[in-house]
């Protein structure tokens, strides 16, 4: 006859027993998402992030952007109408850390890539009231005129190579070149474009000569939620 | 120990302090001055961890140590050594933690925002904590392990794993912060919510359940209602806890079958959590009167009150139709401050005006009268909070979803945010009557450290004290 | 890996069965009549803690 005396007087049995118990749950609803294959929908597009999205992401990482913004859109009439086609797992298959988000004080992001100006962005970031008077969203003035610091932009890529993104030689050997060709309006962006196709190119942030921090900032918004072309997949494809 | 009690009141008032400066933000945005170490985003985990980790952590540090200790009639493991340890330990984590948040260090993870070096050493930390846990119970003189401490060990264990793998990650450099996490996108959304919900499940619900079956026994001075019932709660709990993360993603690109596994195991916890609910107050079955002369317990048995409130709006809010209207609003953080201000920070100060006079060998708290100004400005304080998020987030809710009659989006975003402010207003008021609570208990606690009591509070001792 | 997979199906289509039963069997051990003495022993650890 089992005896649950016998946990009770037992300290580790009863430490082990518990993180049994604990731990049925989290490999049930885990472990299948690794391996059951149409979790992430097969879909073209999704590719790396450019040297300067990736830098625009930290940014909106360290700003906490996410704690105020979702990137995720729900299968709901009325979300689709307002941010478009609802999320797929393809879509954000590598980022790290995912940013859905869980609150939307402000609207939400994942698609917000190409519906506003650069010049758009710029000034609401800096300051938001003076574009929307009713916004309740912090002024970031400071991203405007502060360079950008990235001492190893290799490196980043590097790290997120052995993580499971999928940078080829190439694109860490080529990442300081290609950070600048996507903001410098009169280098060569042809090589940057074969490697990342549909990056946006362009000065973002007009109000400085420099790379700022802005720059990266809008650059990663702009790309948010471009790059899968969802009307040319067939639906059976987007079926998990 | 005597230095937790001060360092949980301390981040209490930290805590709760943080919380009403970027409530006051939501209001008058203009508050964050242009600078970009008082953005939203910079103190909003700022806040969170205060909250959590250092006012919850450290008082759970400090209560875990005095139960097992008296529970099982030993020494600490490690003796004081290894406890100052690991409470001090832990307080440089919390530094460590919040100096980053506002220098934008964070991995973006909510409840999980600390870099890599800061995961690293709150993982040698833990790794203390439980052996002078797990040291203590096992050099025991009491043949049985209350059932306090079960709910603290899984705490501990429960919180380690679920640390290690939701922060699994590769630095960019060692000289540098920023670190690369292992997981992606919907795994990654996946394993953060199943961390994300059981640091509700296990840091702030099991671990004060521990604080609840050893403190509400203690101040009514009788035993809890149903052992039995207790043994039932502690495994049905912990089974089904962990299964609920899912509910955080609903409709999201996380797949059908995780989504719906996560609505039926948050319904069932349901069940579990009112028979811990149950448990709670009918320990005080015959001894209601206790509530009229002692209000420190009735700080501890209107926690459990909240419990019970918090644990069946979580179940409501996970059914998936319900979801979908209250999820990204600020119906969600209206019930998670009805857990943590009504469940987890009232089951402390009750706690606490329980401990500090045990610990300093006071006859009892300087004040009594205080005690009930602090109780029932708190509780103002905590109903006005959830009443106004209950509005504005289901107001938010419809407004989204709400098209006119010419089958168009009827308002724009930016008109929903306008019509949350006031009730953005009337939170921020909550939060000051919070906080003000706070401060009132603080002010009473320095009077009774100092071994002062009040003239008008002769003859309403409490009771329990003399058992 | 597959294993796991395939574990983890049979395991999610009847858990409902599985859950109950040893939800049935804790709850089944709790109340028995035998035990009953020792819990209440149990419960006094609490208050007996100042000795």
């Amino acid at each position: 006859m089992f005896r649950h005396a016998i946990i009770e007087k037992n300290a580790i049995l009863l430490l082990v027993l518990t993180l049994i118990t604990v731990s049925i749950g989290g490999m049930v609803q885990i472990i299948p998402l690794f391996t059951i294959e149409s979790t992430i929908e097969r879909v073209d597009g999704v590719r790396p992030y450019t040297p300067l999205e990736l830098m625009g992401r930290n940014i909106y990482i360290r700003e906490g952007c996410y704690l105020c913004h979702s990137q995720q859109i729900r299968p709901f009439k009325d979300e689709v109408e307002r941010y478009g086609h609802y999320s797929l797992a393809a879509e954000s298959m590598y980022d790290k850390p995912f940013q859905w988000g869980s609150k939307r004080t402000g609207p939400d992001l994942a698609r917000v890539g190409g519906r506003y100006s650069n010049d758009w962005h710029v000034q609401h970031l800096a300051s938001p009231r003076a574009v929307v008077p009713e916004s309740v969203m912090p002024a970031y003035p400071f991203l405007v005129e502060r360079k950008l610091e990235v001492p190893d932009i290799a490196a980043h890529l590097k790290s997120l190579r052995t993580v499971g993104v999928p940078y080829s030689d190439e694109m860490i050997a080529n990442a300081a070149a290609d950070l600048d060709a996507q903001v410098n309006p009169d280098a060569d962006s042809t090589a940057l474009l074969k490697r990342y196709p549909r990056a946006v190119v362009g000065k973002f942030n007009a109000e400085s000569s420099s790379i700022t921090e802005m720059d990266a900032l809008v650059a990663y918004l702009q790309m948010l939620g471009t790059l899968v072309r969802i009307s040319d997949i067939p639906p059976e494809r987007l079926r998990q | 120990m005597r230095a937790s009690m001060v360092l949980t009141m301390f981040w209490g008032i930290a805590a709760f302090a943080v919380g009403v400066v970027i409530a006051a933000q939501l209001v008058w945005p203009q508050l964050s001055f242009d600078s970009e170490y008082l953005t939203f985003g910079r103190l909003r985990p700022l806040h969170t961890s205060a909250a959590i980790f250092a006012f919850g952590g450290t008082a759970l540090i400090g209560t875990a140590f005095h139960i097992v200790q008296r529970t099982c009639r030993a020494r600490l493991f490690g003796g004081a050594p290894l406890g100052w340890f690991v409470l001090l330990g832990y307080q440089f984590f919390i530094v460590f933690a919040a100096t980053g948040y506002l220098l934008g260090i964070t991995q973006s993870k909510e409840y999980a925002e600390p870099e890599w070096y800061v995961d690293l050493w709150l993982t040698v930390v833990w790794v203390a904590y439980l052996i002078a846990y797990l040291g203590t119970i096992l050099k025991r003189e009491e043949p049985h392990i209350y059932v306090a401490n079960w709910f603290y060990l899984a705490f501990i264990i429960t919180i380690a794993m679920l640390h290690i793998v939701n922060n699994l990650s590769v630095p960019v450099s060692f000289g540098g912060t920023k670190s690369y996490g292992a997981w992606s996108g919907v795994q990654d959304a996946m394993i953060q919510w199943w961390y994300g919900h059981n640091a509700v499940g296990f840091f702030l619900t099991a671990a004060f359940l521990g604080m609840m079956y050893y403190f509400i026994p203690k101040a009514a001075n009788r035993p809890v209602y149903s052992y039995r019932l207790s043994i039932v709660h502690f495994w049905s709990l912990v089974f089904l806890y962990i299964w609920a993360g899912p509910h955080h993603l609903h409709y999201t690109s996380l797949p059908d079958w995780a989504q719906t596994l996560g609505m039926v195991f948050s319904v069932m916890l349901w069940m579990p959590s009112w028979g811990g609910m149950i448990n709670g107050l009918m320990t005080l079955s015959g001894a209601w009167d206790k509530l009229r002369t002692d209000p420190g317990l009735r700080f501890s048995v209107t926690a459990v009150g909240f419990y019970g409130m918090s644990t069946f709006e979580g179940p409501v809010m996970s059914i998936k139709a319900v979801n979908s209207l209250s999820h990204y609003t600020d119906w969600t953080i209206g019930h998670v401050h009805s857990g943590a201000l009504g469940w987890v920070a009232f089951i402390v100060f009750g706690t606490m005006y329980y401990l500090v006079p045990v610990l300093w060998k006071r006859p009892g708290m300087w004040s009594t009268r205080l005690i009930g100004w602090h109780y029932w400005i708190a509780t103002l304080g905590i109903v006005l909070y959830i009443t106004a998020m209950w509005v504005s987030g289901v107001m938010q809710g419809l407004m989204w979803r709400a098209y006119d009659e010419l089958g168009f989006l009827q308002y724009s975003f930016v008109e929903t945010v306008a019509a949350m402010q006031p009730f953005y207003f009337i939170r921020m008021l909550g939060g000051i009557l919070f906080l003000s609570g706070g401060l009132i208990m603080t002010y009473n606690m320095w009077r009774t450290v100092r071994g002062e009591r009040e003239a008008l509070t002769v003859g309403t001792t409490r009771p329990a004290l003399a058992a | 890996m597959t294993m796991l997979a395939s574990l983890g199906e049979l395991l999610s289509t009847i858990w409902t069965v599985w859950a109950v039963a040893v939800f049935g069997g804790i709850a089944f051990w709790a109340w028995r009549p035998a035990n009953r003495m020792r819990f209440e022993d149990d419960a006094q650890i609490p208050l007996n803690d100042e000795r």
